[in-house]
């Protein structure tokens, strides 16, 4: 009792390919798992929303999401909406060079219909 | 809105306005030529071969309605495909009384103009029928500093 010794936790590693491939084939064992510890034969209904459950927690997981955890959660959504607006800027950017390039074609016809039309008359 | 957004429509509206220039700098000229002509009521009349003095000599009547400075003009005989260009061209007489040959002169606008003019034909071309065709480029009051005009003079069949 008393003293909690200070614990140094070591700085969570950076994920890469090999961690998160590892966590894909752990949902898949959880799957397997968890489909052999069903009762019956065939997996009744609850077992198959808690299996399913599990499974998207773990695949979340890969994700850095766990969706046990509120804030976790808002963090996710935070960056979907941050996403979101930066596909709205790419878009607003695409269609200005759109239009710009739209703008030059029929600009060009124009001009075009203007240099050659009664030429030949 | 971002500002990188606005600088992208910025350039975007820059360079449509560098592309439009540019095309109206291509076809501003035709477009003018078609729609406000320098000169008008053309016609060239009294064709007259010296055999000779191996001259063709003819009037040219126009209208010039604008003020337009002129910049090169030219007299060219063609003949079954192809042109006999810079033939030796005399001044006759002309609406505007004596003009040194050869000088290119701003008249003034006005309808009812004309000029004589004797034309050298070219060996090749005596005793045959040939067409005179000529042309005044033009830089208008209105449009000169941009671009120049070529306008066609009327054309004769000299038989």
């Amino acid at each position: 009792m008393g003293d909690a010794l200070p614990v140094q936790l070591p700085a969570p590693a950076s994920p890469d390919p090999v961690q998160l491939a590892a966590i894909a084939m752990a949902a898949q064992r959880i799957v397997a798992e968890e489909m052999g510890k069903t009762a019956g034969p065939f997996v009744t209904r609850s077992e198959a929303e808690a299996i399913a459950r599990k499974v998207v927690i773990a695949a979340f997981h890969e994700f850095d999401v766990d969706l046990d955890r509120p804030e976790s959660v808002r963090a996710f959504n935070a960056t979907l909406q941050h996403a979101e607006r930066s596909r709205t800027w790419w878009d607003r950017a695409a269609n200005t060079i759109w239009s710009g390039i739209w703008t030059a074609i029929a600009a060009g016809m124009v001009a075009a219909f203007v240099k050659f039309a009664g030429v030949s008359k | 809105m971002t500002p990188a957004l606005w600088l992208l429509r910025a350039g975007v509206l820059a360079a449509l306005a560098a592309l439009v220039w540019q095309l109206a700098l291509w076809c501003g000229p035709d477009l003018e030529l078609r729609l406000a002509p320098v000169l008008a009521d053309q016609a060239i009349t009294d064709v007259l071969r010296d055999e000779e003095t191996r001259e063709a000599c003819f009037v040219w009547r126009f209208s010039k309605l604008r003020a337009a400075r002129t910049l090169d003009a030219n007299w060219t005989l063609r003949a079954e495909g192809r042109i006999y260009p810079y033939q030796a061209v005399r001044q006759d007489l002309d609406s505007l009384g004596d003009r040194s040959p050869g000088a290119l002169i701003d008249r003034p606008p006005g309808p009812g103009q004309w000029t004589r003019k004797c034309i050298d034909t070219p060996p090749a071309l005596v005793g045959r029928p040939f067409v005179i065709t000529g042309f005044v480029e033009y830089a208008t009051a209105a449009t000169g500093a941009w671009w120049s005009l070529r306008q066609p003079t009327a054309s004769a069949r000299v038989p």
